[in-house]
């Protein structure tokens, strides 16, 4: 591993713990940077199918954050699974980073959405397309819905964006501190709503006040919880005026 | 994981001929648009922008690989060669043509999957946790439970129209990975202070327009009675969730508008026609369904 530094990213973010010593859970992330988040061509769906069959019982499971995993892979395996799964795109290391974005298929698709959600997702993750930087910020959860319907879940995003409909054209509000899990909360807006080209930047500078004001190994979301919205709120939109 | 038995696979099977001949009819022109929309809906299929989308139900997130490999061949057959996962955990297919959904039904039924249930105003699919079953923080594996449930909420006929769409999540872990504070019903399993399985039960969370998270209705179900208790709050819910506002149906709104207290006194009042009836679960079913989960290494 200390040899492989690829394989060691991936460990780190996509193999989870099981509860049978000298196996592991892998999620295949299905968040390739600039894709839209949860899709999957016939020609993948093969490759995980012949991944489950070879590795992991025939098995296999979807996550509610639009990934596949497969549960019961032996340790030994692993390097072997990686291989194939990077060969098939299946094996960005970004789970639980802020480019693991949770995402509906938003007003490409769908007949309720008041705004796009995927080009906004991609043009999110091409902004942070560097690993380094991802790995520096750490664990984020960055959830989109392109209507109130929020299927995207994106009131419990740590950050959220919503889609909404002015006058008929497309604008994202941006919502933070929201979590699910057992302390799950409702994200707060921190403001007027922004347009798809000005989102990318407002991620931006949400990070760059996390960066910025967080503990030694604090997360955002812990960050937005002690410092509340106001410091976001601020380098967000005193970027917005002078710009 | 689960195996259909034949009366699975019969109701499925009779369920794509059914629908098959529904679909013959429209294209017919024998159903209207507003005839067919229903029963379209109840197969999962939407009428959305730029085609339909078939929204596949994928039991609390679980498959074979032959199911997928399934899917993937039907993407390829019958849409542009890819599917998207649904944060129901669900796969959807963005452009199937309407008039070859029943094929893609049929062929679904081979690896025993349907779209039965994925739309519409009904128990929509439970989720759980991905890593059900292997994770360490693990304290009870759902999935027998959640299997049992789904068998229960599949063509229940006293909840094919609720007031709105209804979702239920299962989680059996220290830290919750399903959302269930974020559902309709939200089951929580932990061990009692006696060392039994019990559910702790959250009603009325939700995200959408009004986004609240859910409230404790039950510290302590014992499992033997979850679908009786399910039952009763849903049963609550269908008689007094609102229907004239498509806004305010969900069943959190009902729980705000009456209070958790008055809520609960009224699905205990319903639960006492329930508890100990036919619904009750028998050590005997949950040991026949958990088989299908044992863990695999």
């Amino acid at each position: 591993m200390a040899s492989n530094p690829a394989f060691a990213a991936w460990v780190k973010r996509c193999v989870q713990p099981h509860r049978v010593p000298g196996y592991r859970a892998v999620t295949l992330s299905l968040k390739p940077h600039g894709k839209a988040p949860g899709d999957i061509t016939s020609e993948q769906m093969h490759v995980v199918a012949d991944l489950a069959d070879a590795y992991s019982f025939g098995e296999l499971r979807s996550s509610h954050e639009q990934n596949l995993i497969l549960a019961d892979v032996q340790l030994s395996d692993l390097f072997a699974v990686w291989e194939k799964a990077r060969a098939a795109g299946l094996a960005t290391p970004n789970i639980g980073l802020l480019t693991d974005i949770i995402c509906c298929p938003g007003g490409d698709f769908c007949s309720l959405a008041n705004a796009k959600s995927i080009p906004i997702a991609e043009a999110i993750q091409m902004q942070f397309d560097n690993l380094d930087y991802l790995y520096e910020i750490g664990d984020l959860e960055l959830n989109i819905s392109g209507c109130m319907n929020a299927c995207g879940h994106h009131h419990v995003g740590h950050i959220g964006i919503l889609g909404v409909d002015k006058d008929g054209s497309e604008w994202y509000q941006v919502t933070i501190g929201g979590k699910q899990g057992n302390d799950a909360s409702i994200g707060t807006v921190i403001g007027p709503s922004f347009s798809a080209e000005e989102m990318p930047g407002v991620v931006k500078r949400l990070i760059e006040v996390y960066v910025r004001e967080r503990h030694d190994e604090e997360r955002f979301i812990d960050t937005v919880r002690r410092l509340g919205v106001a410091p976001f709120k601020a380098h967000v939109y005193a970027e917005k005026e002078t710009a | 994981m689960y195996k259909y038995d034949p009366i699975d696979q019969q109701i499925v099977n009779e369920r794509v001929a059914q629908y098959r001949d529904q679909t013959r009819r429209y294209l017919a022109g024998e159903l209207t648009d507003d005839e067919y929309r229903p029963l379209r809906l109840q197969n999962g299929l939407y009428i959305q922008r730029h085609a339909p989308m078939l929204r596949i139900a994928v039991p609390y997130g679980l498959m074979s690989s032959k199911q997928l490999r399934k899917l993937a061949d039907i993407a390829k057959r019958y849409d542009r060669g890819y599917g998207h996962f649904s944060t129901r955990q669900n796969l959807q297919l963005n452009w199937p043509k309407l008039e070859d959904t029943p094929d893609i039904l049929a062929e679904l039924a081979t690896v025993e999957m349907h779209a039965i249930q994925t739309s519409g105003n009904c128990i929509r699919n439970i989720t759980t946790d991905q890593f059900a079953g292997i994770a360490p923080d693990e304290i009870i594996d759902p999935r027998a439970i959640a299997e049992i449930m789904r068998q229960w909420s599949t063509f229940h006929p006293e909840f094919a129209l609720l007031p709105r769409k209804f979702k239920i999540a299962v989680s059996g872990t220290e830290k919750d990975r399903a959302i269930v504070q974020a559902h309709d019903i939200g089951l929580e399993f932990y061990k009692d202070a006696q060392g039994q399985m019990a559910i702790k039960v959250w009603v009325g969370g939700g995200l959408g327009r009004t986004p609240i998270l859910g409230t404790v209705i039950r510290e302590h179900l014992e499992w033997q009675h979850v679908l009786s208790y399910c039952e009763a709050v849903i049963r609550v819910y269908n008689i007094h969730g609102r229907r004239d506002n498509i806004y305010k149906a969900r069943i959190k709104i009902l729980v705000k508008a009456l209070g958790i207290d008055e809520f609960r006194r009224q699905v205990d009042e319903e639960w006492a026609h329930l508890k100990d009836g036919p619904l009750t679960i028998t050590q005997n079913e949950l040991d026949r369904v958990a088989k299908y989960f044992e863990p695999m290494p």
